[in-house]
Formats: C-alpha cells, structure tokens, sequence
C-alpha cells in the first residue's frame, strides 16, 4: 500500500492529539486552580480582593492560562495597570484580559506615565487653575496650585507633558484660541519657573473646540486646562544634532 | 485559548520537529557507507 506511511503519520498525529486532550482534562483544572489561589493571595492593592473578578475559564468553561479579569467598580488607568501587571506576573499565568476590553496587560506596559498622570490628576482632582476673565492672567491662589503641580512633576523624570488651554465658546473663536494658547503657555513659564524642564512640557491651545464631555460648549466650566502624559522617553538627538560620518 | 488547546498545538508542534529530526536521521543513515 502506497499510502502507509502517509496514514501512519495522520495516525500519530491524532493520537498526539488525543494524549494532549486526555492530559489537559486530566491536569488542567487542578492547574488554573493553583493559579487562581495565587491571584486570590494578591495584596489587596493589587486588586486580587475586592476591586476586580478573576475568571480563569472561556466563554465556553474550558479552563484557561488566560484570566479575564472583570472590574468591580470604576477603576483608574493606573489601578487597572497595576491589577493587570501584578496578575500577569505570577508564574503561569499568559496574557490578562478585561473584559470591558478598555485595556490589554503586556508586560511592556507603560506605568510610569500612568502613575504620573494620575499623581497630576490627583493635584487637579477638586481645584483647577483660574484665570481673569479674557486674560491669561493667574487669580490668586492659583499660584499654590503650581507649586504642587510642580512638585508632583517633579519625580516625573524623562516624561513628556502636553499642556492643553480650553476655552467656552463665549467670544469670537479666534480670540478664544489666542487665550487658549496664551494660557497654556503661561503654565508651561510658570512650572518652567519652578524648575520642570522646558523641553519636557509641550503646550497647546484648543480654544472652544475640545469642551468637557457631557458639558454644553458654551459652559464655562470648559474654561480649563488640562494636563496629559504624552510620553515617559527622554528625548533623543535628533539627526540634525548628530553629526554624520564624514 | 484554553489549556486544551494549547496543550494540543504544543504536542503537535514537539510530534512535527520529531518526524522532521526522525527524516533526517534516516536519510543520513541511508547516506553511510
């Protein structure tokens, strides 16, 4: 027969098949068992306890190294990195899903940045700063504000800081993106002032054009500015610093 | 993906470098003298 071999090989294959299958249902449950009592031994901070649910099945119920990871309760960006990076860290454990899908673990994830921008959200959580109407002037107190924006920067080192200026739609529009910029730009002087690297702070004005989700343009709460890590690189020559070969 | 799944990609995957390394010594057998 010319085919043996041929068959002979499909037949090792399945039995292959059927070897892995047996012993999946065999160790697989008592292993995603051992997994999920390691995340349950998490620090709470970690969000093992309370803040989110560890799956460690498929939608279909078949055991998985791949835990879906379902929030208890809004959760920061910071927080989910944190849950996220601390599971995937135990040993077994593959890639980490949510299963609001907002955010994929890996192990490259950049929690620097978020850390930072949530230490800097946390400066801003109630206050922000104020300007007289139509005017990138400071009112009082707004000085106090930057002095803490400043130090909560300041362990930031390498991060990239875009500044953004917003404005109500009160007012022509052209005017209100000159305010914007101008606003933005006084901050970047202002944290410049108080010893932040200039070229790490990048600001930007949006005039009326970006208002507060939820809020009517026209609201002035959307007078803001608002602070977002852009990067945590430092920044590299570029090839117009670098001399080429000669 | 599910350990099952995996497990059997994993078996296939180490059975296929097998019959490859298992092709390769028979044809190096056959190449003696």
């Amino acid at each position: 027969m010319r085919n043996r071999p041929i068959l002979i090989v499909i037949a090792g294959a399945l039995l292959v098949c059927a070897l892995a299958l047996i012993s999946a249902t065999q160790t697989g449950p008592a292993f995603v068992g051992r997994l999920a009592a390691a995340t349950a031994a998490l620090p709470d901070q970690q969000g093992a306890g309370r803040k989110v649910s560890v799956r460690f099945t498929t939608a279909r119920g078949w055991p998985t190294r791949h835990p879906m990871l379902t929030p208890a309760r809004d959760l920061t960006e910071l927080e989910r990195a944190r849950i996220a990076q601390a599971i995937a860290a135990i040993p077994g454990v593959g890639g980490v899903h949510w299963t609001d899908g907002t955010m994929l673990a890996s192990g490259d994830m950049d929690i620097e940045s978020l850390r930072c921008e949530s230490e800097l959200l946390g400066v801003l959580a109630e206050r922000t700063i104020r300007f007289e109407e139509s005017s990138a002037e400071f009112i009082p107190g707004s000085e106090e504000l930057l002095d803490e924006l400043a130090t909560a920067m300041r362990p930031c080192v390498g991060a990239i800081v875009a500044i953004s200026g917003h404005t109500d739609t009160s007012g022509s529009p052209k005017v209100n993106l000159a305010l914007s910029q101008d606003r933005a730009q006084m901050v970047r002087r202002e944290l410049i002032q108080r010893g932040i690297p200039g070229q790490n702070l990048i600001a930007n004005g949006f005039g009326s054009s970006r208002p507060v989700e939820g809020l009517s343009p026209a609201d002035p709460a959307n007078r803001r500015i608002e602070f977002r890590v852009v990067s945590m690189e430092t920044s590299r020559p570029t090839p117009i610093d670098t001399p080429a070969a000669r | 993906m599910a350990i099952s799944f995996e497990l059997v990609l994993l078996a296939l995957a180490a059975y296929a470098v097998g019959l490859g390394l298992g092709a390769l010594a028979a044809g190096l057998w056959s190449l003696r003298k």
